[in-house]
């Protein structure tokens, strides 16, 4: 009980500091209905013909591994330990 | 960077196997009897036992219909219910008749001897229950005590017919309805036979002048119709049995059991039944069920998830696959049962504990108030050895706490409580935490983009269509291109088991199919050409074919398209490595 309470406390303080800023409901500029509509897209064909999911993964994958490429450039420049 | 993050989150997605259909909205609030009118015939004329299963007991629900009674006069009076000849069983083969009552003094494992065979409703030693107003009544006939031979339940077996003859002595001129539940299953009655004795109807006028004020009802006890593939089948479901889940606060409150329903649906079922459905009986035999969902017209296996609010006891699940427009069960009927229990239950628990003794569940047992399939099992192998918490914050409010622990016991159990969160207390906060930061701008942002990725809602694709001008040899057609309708005729091949003939290659394993085949594969080839790629990307190698020209290194080809200037300063960077 005691160090819950004193959990709960700094749980409180938190939350009452993050309390002046609103709470997100919905993606602003329509990007909410956009992104449930896409993503419901997917997943019915993800559903309807499963080789999609791997081909959809494996390229989530890859355009992962070019955003972080993209990072370390971003931050290293030259010193990038890629080849391009 | 936020684009690049929100771009990641869009593009990463699930990589589980299994579908899965999100159903947390079902049932959100707090349970009620959902019990459909009494017209709805269907819902109870649901059949059973398609595989070997035990009852332990049979609900029988007196409903009296004030419409056509005087309640006044049934008042006080009593509904004694004893279960002569009970339950006899004989195949269909040979029988001297649907309806016959002779059959009933055959019976298989019971004496015919109707005197030392009777039943009477468990929670009343005097097998009987007073009518005081026209709510519904409910006797229960246990099938765990008082058996001849010991029988721990009754065993039912698919293909045999099982009959029933309950003797009723009711007050004169009263109209009534009666069903029949067995303990795992949703009901089981289908009136077979009708004699002067025995109308078959639901609705039954005791006219008082028969001999004894006896009647006897014959049901048999039904098979679900089968599913045109033996494969649909629910497959998994958590709560397992026997498990104790989701402990509240109190004894008295409900809690949220999570659910989790696996099952394999085959696509040639589609039509025979539409929907699966979770019936749930709690330590009453009351029974509430979340709103059917659909099957999906696909072959695969499906994982359903959602949440339930449940009183605490034990909880007997049943699913089945059903045909919402007629009720009728199909396929195999599969119940699990297990306990929802409260905080202040342990199994196994260690210092500053109790024996489960005292526990109320128990008493409820042991007095005869209540006959709760499983529980009795449950408790049988872990009562010696189990052990309650006591707790010293509760100990002063709760009547369990009163009957379990003793002060001493409960300081010791206490102690740790005051210094270490509970699991509850953790989760708790865990939820606080979430709750007031996570959905705050701006993590918010990712929050709700998360929750939109992983929602596992599905919505198709529109048909495209044309029509051409009613001009030249194709004028006026109508052309669509239905990209779903493809790819759904291609799903049912590399996904439909090959028992029914539908799939394009013969196993002897029926339940594999393409898919399954070659998903291994498939899988392997996409993730080493991803693996090639990106070590060709860091590396600086192309493992594309270079078609006789040279290396196929990066700086080559560069080079060769003249993108760089041997005079220019990239050039010189590279010319003497």
């Amino acid at each position: 009980m005691i160090l819950t309470f004193i959990l709960s406390s700094l749980i409180a303080f938190i939350i009452s500091l993050f309390g002046i800023f609103p709470n997100v409901e919905t993606l602003p500029f329509g990007m909410d209905e956009f992104l449930q509509s896409a993503v419901a897209n997917f997943k019915y064909y993800f559903e309807i013909f499963p080789p999609f999911e791997t081909i959809f993964t494996a390229f989530g994958i890859y355009v992962s591994f070019k955003l972080l490429v993209l990072s370390m450039k971003f931050f290293l420049g030259g010193r990038t330990p890629v080849s391009y | 960077m936020k684009k690049y993050l929100l771009i990641a989150l869009l593009l990463i997605p699930s990589i589980t196997g299994a579908t899965v259909i999100n159903e947390q909205s079902i049932d959100t609030e707090r349970s009620e009897n959902t019990e459909p009118s009494s017209n709805d015939m269907s819902y109870w004329l649901g059949g059973i036992v398609t595989a070997t299963t035990t009852i332990h007991e049979i609900k029988i629900k007196v409903r009296i219909n004030s419409s056509t009674t005087t309640i006044s006069s049934i008042q006080n009076s009593r509904l004694e219910v004893t279960l002569n000849c009970t339950i006899s069983a004989t195949t269909t083969s040979g029988s001297s008749g649907v309806g016959d009552p002779n059959r009933c003094t055959t019976g298989q494992g019971y004496p015919a001897d109707n005197s030392s065979n009777d039943f009477y409703p468990s929670g009343n030693s005097t097998g009987s229950t007073v009518f005081t107003n026209d709510e519904d009544k409910y006797v229960t006939l246990a099938l765990d005590t008082s058996l001849t031979g010991g029988v721990n339940g009754l065993t039912l077996v698919p293909g045999v017919y099982y009959w029933l003859e309950p003797d009723w002595n009711l007050p004169a001129s009263v109209t009534y309805e009666m069903y029949f539940y067995g303990s795992e299953i949703q009901s089981a009655t289908q009136c077979l036979a009708e004699s002067d004795q025995n109308p078959c109807q639901a609705d039954t006028t005791n006219n008082s002048n028969d001999e004894d004020n006896i009647y006897r009802l014959y049901y048999q006890l039904i098979q679900n119709p089968l599913l045109i593939s033996t494969n649909s089948r629910i497959v998994d479901f958590t709560p397992k049995n026997n498990d104790i889940v989701n402990p509240s606060i109190h004894e008295e409150d409900p809690s949220y059991v999570d659910w989790e329903l696996e099952y394999f649906f085959n696509s040639a079922d589609y039509g025979t039944v539409d929907k699966v459905r979770i019936s749930w009986y709690n330590l009453e035999r009351q029974i509430t069920y979340i709103p059917d969902f659909d099957v999906i017209n696909l072959s695969g296996t499906k994982v359903v998830t959602g949440s339930k609010l449940l009183d605490p006891g034990v909880t007997t699940a049943v699913i089945s696959f059903i045909d919402s427009e007629t009720g009728i069960l199909y396929g195999d009927t599969v119940a699990y049962d297990f306990v929802v229990g409260w905080s202040d239950l342990y199994l196994g628990a260690g210092q500053g504990t109790t024996t489960l003794s005292n526990h109320p569940i128990l008493n409820a047992l042991q007095n005869g108030s209540s006959t709760v399939p499983g529980l009795t099992e449950i408790f049988a192998s872990t009562t010696a050895s189990s052990s309650i918490d006591c707790k010293i914050y509760e100990w002063w409010s709760s009547p369990f706490q009163r009957l379990g622990c003793s002060l001493s016991e409960t300081i010791l159990g206490g102690i740790k409580d005051i210094f270490i969160p509970t699991d509850q207390d953790w989760t708790s906060m865990q939820q606080q935490l979430k709750s007031g930061i996570a959905y705050r701008f701006p993590l918010g942002y990712v929050t709700r983009t998360v929750d939109i990725m992983d929602t596992e809602a599905t919505s198709s694709l529109p048909v495209l269509s044309i029509t051409l001008k009613d001009e030249g040899p194709l004028g006026g057609g109508d052309y669509g291109f239905d990209l779903n309708g493809i790819f759904t005729q291609a799903n049912t091949y590399i996904r439909d088991d090959f028992t029914t003939g539908n799939g394009l290659v013969e196993t002897e394993d029926a339940t594999t199919n393409i898919w399954d085949i070659f998903m291994t594969l498939f899988n392997y080839l996409v993730y080493i050409s991803l693996f090639l790629i990106i070590v060709g990307d860091i590396m600086g190698i192309s493992f594309t074919p270079s078609m006789g020209e040279g290396p196929k290194t990066r700086i080559y080809g560069i080079r060769d398209d003249g993108e760089i200037s041997y005079e220019s300063p990239a050039f010189s960077r590279y010319k003497n490595k």
